[in-house]
């Protein structure tokens, strides 16, 4: 009965077939570069669109658990001028570290601005699509590797694939998304972020001796190709070391708000 | 002339649905994002058109969802064709036509459907990667279960507001007169 159904169809069936082998061909690029390009205008509309409306739905969110935060927060404000002096501190080390190793400042850094156009998302993500997908591509130079930074100048993500009008970048907080870090504290210690449940970033595989702090700067540490080192990521808001364990973990907090992400900086060689 | 006029027509609404679905829901809080317009309107689709027509619909609507996807090409081409069959033959075979019972067992079947052949594919071409298997991922089953509220509850709502203005929807089974 279910091949009696499908007989009278087999024609669409076959088209269909032909369709996906003409796309492996290439025959179909010029058409499906065309459906790109003129969809663009739209997607970006609908993505701003749809990404406020998720900001502002957050922000409310907050605001019910504010009310009860209030008194906690208050309790905690003489220790965050204390960590604020302290971060302070580091900052100053951070920007004189940056002078001394001749880092890039944003003025020299080559960048291409880039809009954010959709994002991806499957079931088996967690709580944000995790990859974006931006509006340049090959034609702009773009090639897989190359660092996304926000308009702060903090470390987004990474560009995963690359077509000629697109490319997709991998969140921080994407497990699959590694890359080279060091943290400043007095070693410098360097390793290798992933995502963590796609809400923070951590470092796995630091050795027990290094001696990193709560609040230590997470920087990119010009090890990885395209990369240039002193882009900042984010700020060690953990440490497991358990003296039985050969490593420590640590937990980095992004210092970019991934629902904001309307417009993003793509850094080139 | 009239025929081009409709083409058109159809065309346009697998563009919009398209654009609505990647751009606009993907970009909407975790759980909204979880509406599946694409499936949602070809179960629509299936209710109020000719087999042939829904078919060349699930050929747009995975074509296009394959050209803006960074997944291999194919892979929702191939989806929607399997799902369209699939629902096709639990519709001839299976559900009393057209009664809101039919339509919600349809989308409860069509979205399992989907979302298995769909994550089985991504599985199979990504099987050197580190990428775990969907099925032991408890996030996968809370996604898949948002979206078949989402899917029920919209298909439900569509059909009572439509059984308020026609009565072609009417569930045929209890009617034991």
């Amino acid at each position: 009965m279910f091949k009696n159904r499908i007989k009278p169809h087999i024609k669409i069936i076959v088209v269909a077939g032909l369709l996906i082998f003409l796309h492996f061909i290439g025959v179909l690029s010029p058409l499906e570069r065309l459906t790109v390009k003129v969809s663009q205008p739209i997607f970006n509309k609908l993505y701003s669109l749809g990404s406020d409306w998720r900001k502002d739905y957050n922000q409310k969110n907050s605001q019910v658990d504010l009310n009860a935060k209030v008194n906690d927060l208050e309790n905690e404000l003489g220790t965050l001028v204390v960590a604020n002096a302290r971060l302070k501190d580091l900052e100053n080390e951070n920007q004189k570290l940056r002078e001394y190793l001749n880092f890039f400042s944003q003025q020299q850094m080559n960048y291409i601005l880039a809009k954010v156009t959709s994002q991806e998302n499957f079931l088996d993500s967690v709580k944000y699509g995790q990859n974006i997908i931006i509006n340049q591509g090959s034609v702009n130079n773009l090639i897989p590797g190359l660092v996304v930074i926000n308009g702060q100048g903090v470390v987004v993500g990474k560009v995963l694939e690359v077509k000629e009008n697109s490319a997709r970048v991998c969140l921080l907080i994407n497990n699959s998304c590694k890359l080279a870090v060091s943290i400043l504290n007095q070693n410098r210690t360097i390793g290798v972020t992933e995502g963590n449940l796609g809400l923070t970033v951590k470092i796995n595989f630091v050795g027990q001796t290094e001696k990193i702090n709560q609040g230590d700067i997470v920087v990119t540490s010009g090890l990885e190709k395209d990369i240039p080192a002193g882009l900042v990521l984010g700020r060690v808001s953990q440490i497991n070391n358990n003296e039985n364990d050969v490593w420590q973990n640590i937990n980095v907090e992004p210092l970019v708000n991934f629902d904001n992400l309307g417009i993003v900086s793509v850094v080139l060689p | 002339m009239k025929k081009y006029f409709i083409a058109l027509l159809y065309i346009g609404l697998l563009f919009l649905v398209v654009f609505l679905q990647l751009s606009l829901i993907n970009s909407w809080p975790y759980a909204f994002s979880r509406i599946n317009i694409i499936l949602l309107a070809l179960i629509l689709f299936l209710f109020f058109l000719d087999f042939k027509t829904v078919i060349l619909l699930a050929l747009g609507l995975g074509l296009l969802t394959d050209i803006f996807s960074w997944q291999l090409f194919g892979f929702y081409t191939l989806t929607l064709f399997l799902v369209v069959f699939l629902a096709d033959f639990l519709l001839a075979n299976w559900f009393t036509n057209r009664s809101t019972y039919s339509f919600l067992a349809l989308t409860f079947f069509a979205t399992l459907s989907y979302n298995f052949i769909l994550y089985g594919l991504f599985y199979l071409s990504n099987f050197l990667s580190d990428r775990g298997f969907f099925l032991w991922q408890a996030n996968f089953w809370a996604g898949l279960g948002w979206e078949l509220v989402w899917n029920l509850g919209i298909i439900f709502l569509f059909f009572w507001v439509m059984n308020l203005t026609t009565t072609r929807l009417k569930p045929v089974f209890l009617d034991k007169r």
